[in-house]
C-alpha cells in the first residue's frame, strides 16, 4: 500500500505565469500578469469580483485559454494541453460533486480516468476520504451531505490522483463564518500535509491573510501587489492594496519638502515617515496609516517626541465587539478612523476634541493621489 | 377540496364510468353473465397477437426514433443564445399547434409515390421506396407527430443540468467525450425516460396516422378494436382488447416511474449552493 499521500514525501512544482492576457472582444479580463508560485507554497489570488483572479486560475486549470503569455509547471510549457491532460487538482465553490454518484464513486472519478486498478482506486479513495475526515461517508450522495461535508469530498476528490499543484477557486465562499474559519485550518493542514502547490482564489481578504505564504492582490485584470501577508498589510505598495486589505486611512500629500517629512495637503502639517522612505520624483502623493496603529488621546495631552499627531474633534464612535472605532473629523475634507482594541479604549467620546498621534514608522507613503483629490494647498 | 369538485365530477362521469363500462363488457359475454370468453379468444386468435406485438414493435421503433432525433434537438437548444432557443422552441411547438387531421394528411401527400420525396429518392437510385401502406411509413409520421412529446421534457430535464460538472470531470482527467458519458449522459436520464414514456404510450394508442397512413394488412391495435366495435359490432372483444393494452400500459409506466424517481431524487438536489 502506497502510504505517500499521507506522509507528504511529495512535493510540490514551481508554477509560472509570463505575460499572461485574456481579451474577450474589447474587454480586458487579464492583463500581462506575471507571477510564479515555488514549489509547495499557498499562493492566493486574491482581489473584487471582476479582478481576474478566477480567470486566472481557469487559465492555469485550461478551462479558459490565453489571449497570450505563457503558463510553465515544473519547467514544462502547459498552454497547449487540454484540461484532462494538465493534471491539475481543482475545487470549485459550487463544488461541482456529481449528484448521480456516491461520495465514493466521486472521489474515485480522476483514478478511473487514469486506469488505476480496483484494490489500488479502492485504497486511495478511501485514503482520501480519511484524510478530509470523511472516512465513514463514503456511501453517502452529494445530496445527503452538508455543504462543508460536499466540499470536503470534493477537495478529496481533487487530491486523490495525486496532482503536484492545487487549484482552489473560492471553495468557502458558500459555507457560513464558523464553518468556514474551520475549513480554512482544514485546508492549511492538508496543504502542509500534502507538500503540495496550493494556488487558492478568494475575495476575503482575511482569509487570504490567515492562510497563504503569499499573496497576489488583482485589481481590473492586473497584479497590483505580491508579497506574504504582512508585507502586503504592513507595506502595501498601492492605494488598492492599502484600502482592499482591510481598513485604511489615507491623506493627501501637498509636498515633500525633505527626506522623510510630507505635508498634508490642506493641512499644512508636517508628517514624519518612515526613515528610508524614497521621496517621491513626481507630485501627487498619499500618506496610509492602518486605523490600529493611531491612537486617540484627550487634546492637549503631552505626546513623546518624535511622534506624528493631528488634533480633530470625534463625530461618532462604532462598537464593533472586540473592538471600537472612532471616526474623527480632522477638517471638514480630512476624516482619520482610530481602531482601539476592547480593553484599550481612549477616554474620549463623541465631540471631545482629541489629538491622534501615530509613530512615523506605521505611515506608508504612496506615489498616488488619493481618491477624492482635494488638492487645496497644492504647491 | 370544493375547488375539486367539478374536475373530480366531471373524471368520474367521463373517465370513471366508461372506463368500469370498458371492463364490464370486456367480462361480459353473449349468454350473459360473468365470463373470461372474450380473453380467451383474444389470446386465442393468432392475428391478434400478431396485432399486438406489431403494436409494440412500432411503438418502440418509433420511441427509438424520437430519442434519437429529440436528444441532439433538445441538447442544442441548452446551448444555444435565447434567440435560437426560442426558435428552436418554437419550430418544436409548432406541431402542437396544427391540427392532428391536417399533419396526417400532409404525410399522406408526402409519401405518396408520385411526390417530391419519392422522385428525389428514386432519382438518387434509392429505387421504389414503399412508404405509404407500410409500417415504415407509419412510424415515419407518427415520429414527427409525436417529436414534441419527447423533446419537451428533454429539454426541461437537460437545461437543468450544470454545465459546470462537465469542466469539472474535464479537470479530474476525462477527455470531453468520456465526461459526457459519465457526468452529462446519467443525469439526463430522467428526461430521456419521461419523454419515452409519453411517446411510447401514445404510440401504443395511436388510431388516425395508422389509420391513413398504414393499411389494413399492417394495421395496429387501436385500429382492430375500432373494426371490432364499428364493423363485428362485438362490444366484448373489443373491451378485451382494451383492456389488454390498458394493463400492459399501466405496467410500463409503473415500471418506469420506478426508475425515474430514483434517477430524479439523485439530480434534483445536486444543487445546494
Amino acid at each position: 500500500m502506497d502510504s505517500r499521500l499521507h506522509m507528504g514525501i511529495r512535493s510540490g512544482v514551481a508554477l509560472e505565469l509570463e505575460a499572461l492576457h485574456k481579451r474577450y472582444g474589447d474587454y480586458v479580463a487579464v492583463e500581462s500578469v506575471d507571477l510564479r508560485a515555488d514549489p509547495g507554497e499557498f499562493l492566493t489570488l486574491l482581489g473584487p469580483s471582476g479582478s481576474g483572479k478566477t480567470t486566472t486560475l481557469n487559465m492555469i486549470a485550461g478551462f479558459v485559454t490565453p489571449s497570450s503569455g505563457r503558463i510553465q509547471l515544473d519547467g514544462g510549457k502547459i498552454d497547449h494541453l487540454p484540461p484532462h491532460k494538465r493534471n491539475i487538482g481543482m475545487v470549485f465553490q459550487h463544488y461541482a460533486l456529481f449528484p448521480h454518484m456516491t461520495a465514493f464513486e466521486n472521489v474515485a472519478f480522476p483514478l478511473k480516468q487514469r486506469k488505476c486498478g480496483g484494490a489500488e482506486i479502492r485504497t486511495r479513495v478511501l485514503e482520501a476520504l480519511e484524510l478530509v475526515g470523511l472516512g465513514d461517508r463514503a456511501h453517502s450522495y452529494p445530496r445527503q451531505l452538508s455543504g462543508g461535508q460536499q466540499q470536503r469530498v470534493a477537495l478529496a476528490r481533487a487530491i486523490v490522483f495525486r496532482p503536484s499543484l492545487l487549484l482552489m477557486d473560492e471553495p468557502l465562499g458558500a459555507l457560513d463564518r464558523q464553518l468556514r474559519e474551520h475549513m480554512q485550518m482544514e485546508i492549511k493542514r492538508i496543504h502542509v500535509e500534502l507538500g503540495i502547490t496550493f494556488v487558492y482564489v478568494t475575495h476575503d481578504q482575511e482569509e487570504a491573510l490567515t492562510m497563504s505564504d503569499r499573496v497576489a492582490i488583482f485589481n481590473n485584470g492586473r497584479i497590483e501587489q505580491v508579497g506574504t501577508a504582512s508585507d502586503v498589510y504592513d507595506r502595501p505598495r498601492t492605494l488598492f492594496a492599502a484600502e482592499f486589505l482591510g481598513e485604511s486611512n489615507s491623506l493627501s500629500v501637498a509636498r515633500t519638502c525633505q527626506p522623510g517629512i510630507a505635508v498634508v495637503a490642506g493641512l499644512d502639517v508636517p508628517v514624519r515617515l518612515p526613515e528610508d522612505t524614497q521621496m517621491p520624483a513626481g507630485d501627487g502623493a498619499t500618506v496610509v496609516i492602518r486605523p490600529e496603529r493611531l491612537r486617540a488621546m484627550p487634546a492637549g495631552l503631552e505626546r513623546s517626541p518624535g511622534t506624528n499627531a493631528l488634533r480633530g474633534v470625534v463625530q461618532r464612535v462604532v462598537y464593533l465587539g472586540s473592538a471600537r472605532r472612532v471616526d474623527v473629523e480632522v477638517s471638514p475634507w480630512i476624516h482619520l478612523s482610530v481602531r482601539e482594541q476592547s480593553g484599550m479604549w481612549s477616554p474620549v467620546q463623541k465631540g471631545d476634541a482629541v489629538d491622534i498621534g501615530w509613530h512615523p514608522g506605521d505611515s506608508v507613503l504612496l506615489e498616488q493621489r488619493t481618491a477624492p483629490a482635494i488638492v487645496t494647498g497644492a504647491a | 377540496m370544493a375547488l375539486l369538485a367539478p374536475v373530480g365530477l366531471f373524471l368520474l362521469a367521463f373517465f370513471a364510468y366508461p372506463m368500469a363500462k370498458i371492463l364490464a363488457l370486456s367480462f361480459s359475454s353473449e349468454a350473459s353473465g360473468l365470463s373470461l370468453e372474450n380473453y380467451v379468444w383474444f389470446f386465442e386468435t393468432s392475428v391478434n397477437i400478431k396485432v399486438l406485438l406489431r403494436t409494440f414493435t412500432t411503438a418502440m421503433i418509433v420511441t427509438l426514433v424520437c430519442v434519437l432525433v429529440g436528444y441532439p434537438y433538445a441538447y442544442l437548444m441548452t446551448v444555444v443564445g435565447t434567440r435560437w432557443r426560442a426558435l428552436l422552441l418554437i419550430l418544436a411547438l409548432i406541431p402542437f399547434w396544427t391540427s392532428l387531421m391536417t399533419r396526417n394528411l400532409a404525410w399522406l401527400a408526402l409519401l405518396q409515390p408520385s411526390s417530391t420525396i419519392a422522385t428525389i429518392t428514386r432519382k438518387l437510385g434509392f429505387g421504389e421506396l414503399q412508404l405509404l401502406g407500410t409500417v415504415a411509413g407509419v412510424v415515419v409520421a407518427m415520429s414527427q407527430i409525436l417529436l414534441p412529446f419527447m423533446v419537451l421534457p428533454m429539454y426541461a430535464t437537460l437545461r437543468n443540468i450544470d454545465r459546470r460538472l462537465l469542466a469539472a470531470a474535464e479537470g479530474l482527467g476525462a477527455r470531453p467525450s468520456v465526461a459526457f458519458v459519465r457526468v452529462y449522459l446519467p443525469l439526463s436520464a430522467p428526461g430521456v425516460v419521461a419523454g419515452s414514456l409519453l411517446v411510447f404510450v401514445l404510440s401504443l394508442g395511436f388510431y388516425l396516422t395508422p389509420a391513413i397512413i398504414g393499411s389494413p394488412q399492417n394495421s395496429l391495435l387501436s385500429q382492430l378494436i375500432v373494426t371490432q366495435v364499428s364493423r363485428v359490432l362485438n362490444w366484448g372483444h373489443a373491451g378485451a382488447m382494451a383492456m389488454v393494452l390498458l394493463l400492459v400500459t399501466v405496467v410500463l409506466i409503473w415500471l418506469a416511474s420506478l426508475a425515474t424517481r430514483r434517477n430524479a431524487a439523485l439530480t434534483s438536489s445536486g444543487e445546494r449552493s
